[in-house]
């Protein structure tokens, strides 16, 4: 004889009456008292948005470590993607050159007619 | 929204699957759900509080506090994949707390309470059914609850380890050892 054979044809005894009004009174009524998770809560306890940051953190973190830094890790500087007489004249104002026709000359563009 | 409730408990746990669809929609805040709970779980949950705590005063508490831990940890429901193993895991934990404090409030012998009952359609088996009562009362609270769990739930030894917050081998012990006991009280009757 095993166990189920010894509870056959016997189960569990009903609950008394006014328990399931008294429950679910007391059910709602937590309802009620415990506010509703807001959406960064929600957000926050998101397994998926946990996962997604995590993957996006590490993607970071990849491309800084083993994309080619062609750069030399400084941004190209402004003068190069100038024209060449406002490149002459923004390398005469680098160099403390504030007269115009010392500008030009640092330029190269002397003589010409502009 | 309704659901059938179950016609008795059984080595079977289908009452788990009804219970998917009142989780996710107490999770997405409709009160509604806990009616669909009570109707599909409230006999079991009844059932193993009587059977942990001896005291049908007891047992009416605790699933009030299990209905309690459901609205108020709502959020969480969602994310729960086996509903039956939540619900007995918070009647189990329920029902330890209030034995607890039971046994720092009083230490007078609790009732007798009728921890089997026989099925309406079956009134015969109600002498069998009270017999039943009497020596279940005679079983340690931790060894009747693993003999509830597994032969009146239809749980595992698995779920009962999580449910009981025990390791498996220690659940199925305790069942085994509380069959054993049962029988022994069986034949002394005899």
């Amino acid at each position: 004889m095993n166990g189920d054979d010894l509870f056959r044809g016997l189960e569990p005894p009903p609950p008394p009456p006014g328990l399931r009004e008294a429950a679910l009174r007391a059910g709602r009524k937590a309802m009620v008292q415990t506010p509703a998770p807001d959406v960064c809560e929600l957000l926050f306890r998101s397994g998926f948005v946990r996962g997604a940051w995590a993957l996006s953190v590490i993607a970071l973190v990849a491309a800084h470590a083993f994309v080619p830094d062609r750069a030399g890790g400084r941004s190209p500087a402004p003068s190069a993607r100038l024209e060449p007489e406002i490149a002459g004249l923004a390398h005469a104002h680098a160099s403390g050159l504030d007269d115009p026709a010392a500008a030009l000359r640092a330029s190269g563009l002397e003589g010409e007619s502009l | 929204m309704e659901v059938e409730a179950p016609a008795g408990p059984g080595p079977d746990v289908e009452w788990a699957a009804a219970l998917r669809g009142p989780f996710q929609a107490l999770a997405g805040g409709e009160a509604a759900a806990l009616e669909t709970i009570w109707e599909v779980a409230s006999r079991r949950l009844y059932g193993l509080a009587l059977w942990r705590t001896g005291n049908a005063e007891d047992a009416s508490d605790v699933v009030q506090e299990v209905f309690v831990r459901l609205a108020s940890r709502r959020a969480e429901l969602s994310r729960v994949t086996t509903p039956h193993v939540w619900l007995l895991t918070v009647t189990h934990n329920a029902a330890v707390d209030r034995l607890r404090r039971r046994k720092r409030r009083r230490s007078e012998p609790i009732e007798s309470a009728a921890l089997v009952a026989a099925p309406l359609h079956d009134p015969g088996s109600r002498v069998e059914a009270e017999r039943m009562s009497r020596l279940l009362a005679e079983l340690p609270e931790a060894q009747r609850e693993a003999v509830a769990l597994r032969h009146v739930e239809g749980c595992s030894y698995r779920e009962i380890g999580r449910i009981t917050g025990v390791p498996t081998f220690t659940a199925a012990s305790r069942c085994r050892l509380g069959l054993a006991r049962l029988r022994r009280l069986m034949e002394g009757l005899r």
